[in-house]
């Protein structure tokens, strides 16, 4: 089997550079997105506390994202440089999580970029342990990254076949996806646009079914480059088309698209008036390892990662993302529902009064009010979190966050004498 | 030296196979997501929370400040006397951290009468939707 790729001939530097500033900005802006929320009835039920803890707390998260920044940069310095490639996707892929823990679910913005990392550090660590050099082992690393980021598009449309079949071809989904989002005053093009696919089911089959064939075109993706021209068209016509009918935009994966679909090496060098570069893949030097041996390795790594991801009770906690908002909440544990009697929604606790209390993090998170001021309180037992807790009974630890960054400030003091109080009224019923 | 056979096919199949397999299996965990967002959408409805003005005009919920309301059930049972409707989880979750976060505690001088309103679309058919307007709350707020 031969594979080709619109770089052949040329070096993967600049992929490497957008592949990488991608990263960096996905680290920023999920870092931003974790520091200004907040745990709340939409975090995840099952959440560990000490995930949940990073929330509303920048400087807490902040070691995770440095350490990704870091290892970005070292990762673009140089060709196939795989260890600060791992460290920058696992500290990125902490932050996502501990943000997606907090809402109802992750942003999948963020996924675009880590697929196609995930991708090329897989196909650079393969060609790097076969005894590849590293620019051979860059060209492997650009089709590990096409293929990782096409494999988002094929789960895209996958999910929606397993979900809905063809039932999915159905012009009502995406009326309703266009009339929930779109600017209800919206004017001119887009907004006619809009009404046209909300009034005309036809047009809106059709669109639905556009959608459908781009996103399994991506299976075509990482073998040609005409393959990668064709479907890379289609999957950003497909992201504009979006971007004009509802706020969801995906930036990220519109650039790496345009990165990895047309040939723009040969473009440059002939708008230089440079002479085109010899095309078609330049295979490098024999391996120095038994090529075997290291197939055999990634196919084992890729076996007992299937193994864990339909195994292992991670799956358990990712179903529960953005299924659990308006499901009834999960039951607290009897003891800590004994001990949070008196501290029911609407009951008052001093000055404050108790909004919501709903089981999370292994315990409980108790929402309370005074005027437009919000504190939350975690409720956990001993020991759940790394950090002193601020205040305890015999059997829990309480912690707090304070509301949003544009809610009324609660002090240090105001928000110490609540868990006081709180805590005592657990007290009483331990 | 010899020149190799290029073999640089397998690990990109390898991480296409791998990437779909694992994550239809495991869900949604960072980098792995099977991407299901309105995979289930399959419905024949739509709805939102938007806020009507004394003219009648519709607008966002964001074009207004200093929310007072009397009480807020965003998904009062009153809304869904013609059956039930599809909403997306984040876009009613941002609508009502909007209206907790833009409360005001006191009455404001220049606030105007609003209605918060779910318009509910309902799909019959390829002509264009039915539209049902169900009031959720009486407030007053502030144009911004």
């Amino acid at each position: 089997m031969k594979i080709a790729s619109p770089y052949d001939g040329h070096p993967r530097t600049v992929l490497r550079f957008v592949l990488a500033a991608v990263l960096a900005f996905d680290t920023l802006l999920a870092w931003h997105a974790l520091a200004t929320v907040h745990p709340s009835a939409a975090s995840h039920p099952h959440a560990p506390a000490w995930l949940l803890a990073f929330a509303g707390h920048p400087w807490a998260a902040a070691p995770f994202a440095v350490t990704a920044l870091v290892a970005l940069a070292a990762f673009a310095r140089r060709p196939a440089l795989v260890v600060p490639g791992w460290i920058a996707l696992a500290a990125v892929g902490w932050i996502v999580e501990a943000h997606a823990a907090a809402i109802e679910g992750p942003y999948r913005i963020f996924f675009s970029g880590g697929a196609a990392m995930l991708g090329w550090l897989v196909a650079a660590t393969y060609a790097r342990a076969v005894g590849r050099e590293p620019e051979d082992a860059e060209r492997f690393a650009e089709m590990g990254a096409a293929a990782g980021l096409a494999a988002t598009y094929v789960n895209a449309v996958a999910s929606k076949m397993l979900a809905g079949g063809v039932g999915w071809i159905d012009a009502d989904s995406l009326r309703a996806i266009v009339l929930t989002q779109h600017h209800v005053n919206a004017s001119g093009i887009s907004a006619a646009y809009a009404a046209a696919i909300a009034d005309h089911a036809s047009l809106a089959g059709t669109l639905v079914l556009l959608t459908l064939i781009a996103q399994a075109s991506a299976l075509a993706y990482p073998w040609h480059p005409a393959a990668r021209a064709v479907s890379g068209t289609l999957l950003l016509a497909f992201h504009a088309n979006t971007a004009i009918l509802t706020p969801l935009f995906f930036p990220e994966a519109m650039v790496l698209l345009a990165a990895l679909s047309y040939p723009w090496p040969a473009i440059v060098l002939r708008l230089r008036g440079g002479a085109p570069a010899a095309r078609g893949a330049s295979p490098g030097t024999a391996p120095a390892r038994p090529v075997r041996t290291v197939r055999a390795a990634l196919i084992g790594a890729l076996l007992a990662g299937a193994l864990v991801a339909w195994t292992s009770p991670l799956r358990s906690y990712t179903l529960v993302h953005h299924s659990h908002g308006s499901d009834a909440a999960p039951a607290l544990p009897a003891a800590l529902a004994a001990a949070l009697a008196d501290l029911q929604p609407g009951a008052r606790v001093g000055p404050w009064q108790v909004r919501s209390c709903a089981a999370a993090a292994n315990g409980a998170r108790l929402e309370l009010t005074s005027g437009p001021r919000v504190l939350h309180v975690l409720v956990v037992p001993h020991g759940s979190v790394p950090v002193p807790p601020p205040a305890t009974t015999r059997d829990y630890d309480l912690l707090y966050v304070t509301g949003r960054p544009d809610e009324p400030t609660v002090t240090g003091d105001e928000a110490a004498g609540a868990l006081g109080l709180v805590a005592a009224a657990i007290r009483e019923r331990e | 030296m010899s020149r190799a056979r290029d073999d640089a096919w397998f690990p990109a199949f390898c991480v296409l196979a791998g990437y779909v397999v694992i994550a239809q299996g495991l869900g949604s965990l960072y980098p792995f997501s099977t991407f299901e967002m309105y995979a289930g959408a399959s419905t024949h409805s739509a709805s939102r929370l938007l806020a009507r003005d004394a003219g009648g005009g519709m607008h966002e919920i964001r074009e207004f400040d200093g929310y007072r309301c009397g009480s807020l059930d965003l998904q009062p049972a009153s809304c869904r006397s013609g059956g039930e409707y599809y909403t997306i989880g984040y876009v009613e979750r941002e609508a009502g951290e909007y209206l907790a976060s833009h409360s005001a505690a006191s009455a404001v001088s220049d606030a105007h009468p609003v209605d918060l309103v779910r318009r509910i679309w309902r799909f019959h058919g390829a002509g264009k939707p039915a539209v049902e307007d169900c009031v959720v709350a009486s407030c007053d707020a502030v144009a911004r």
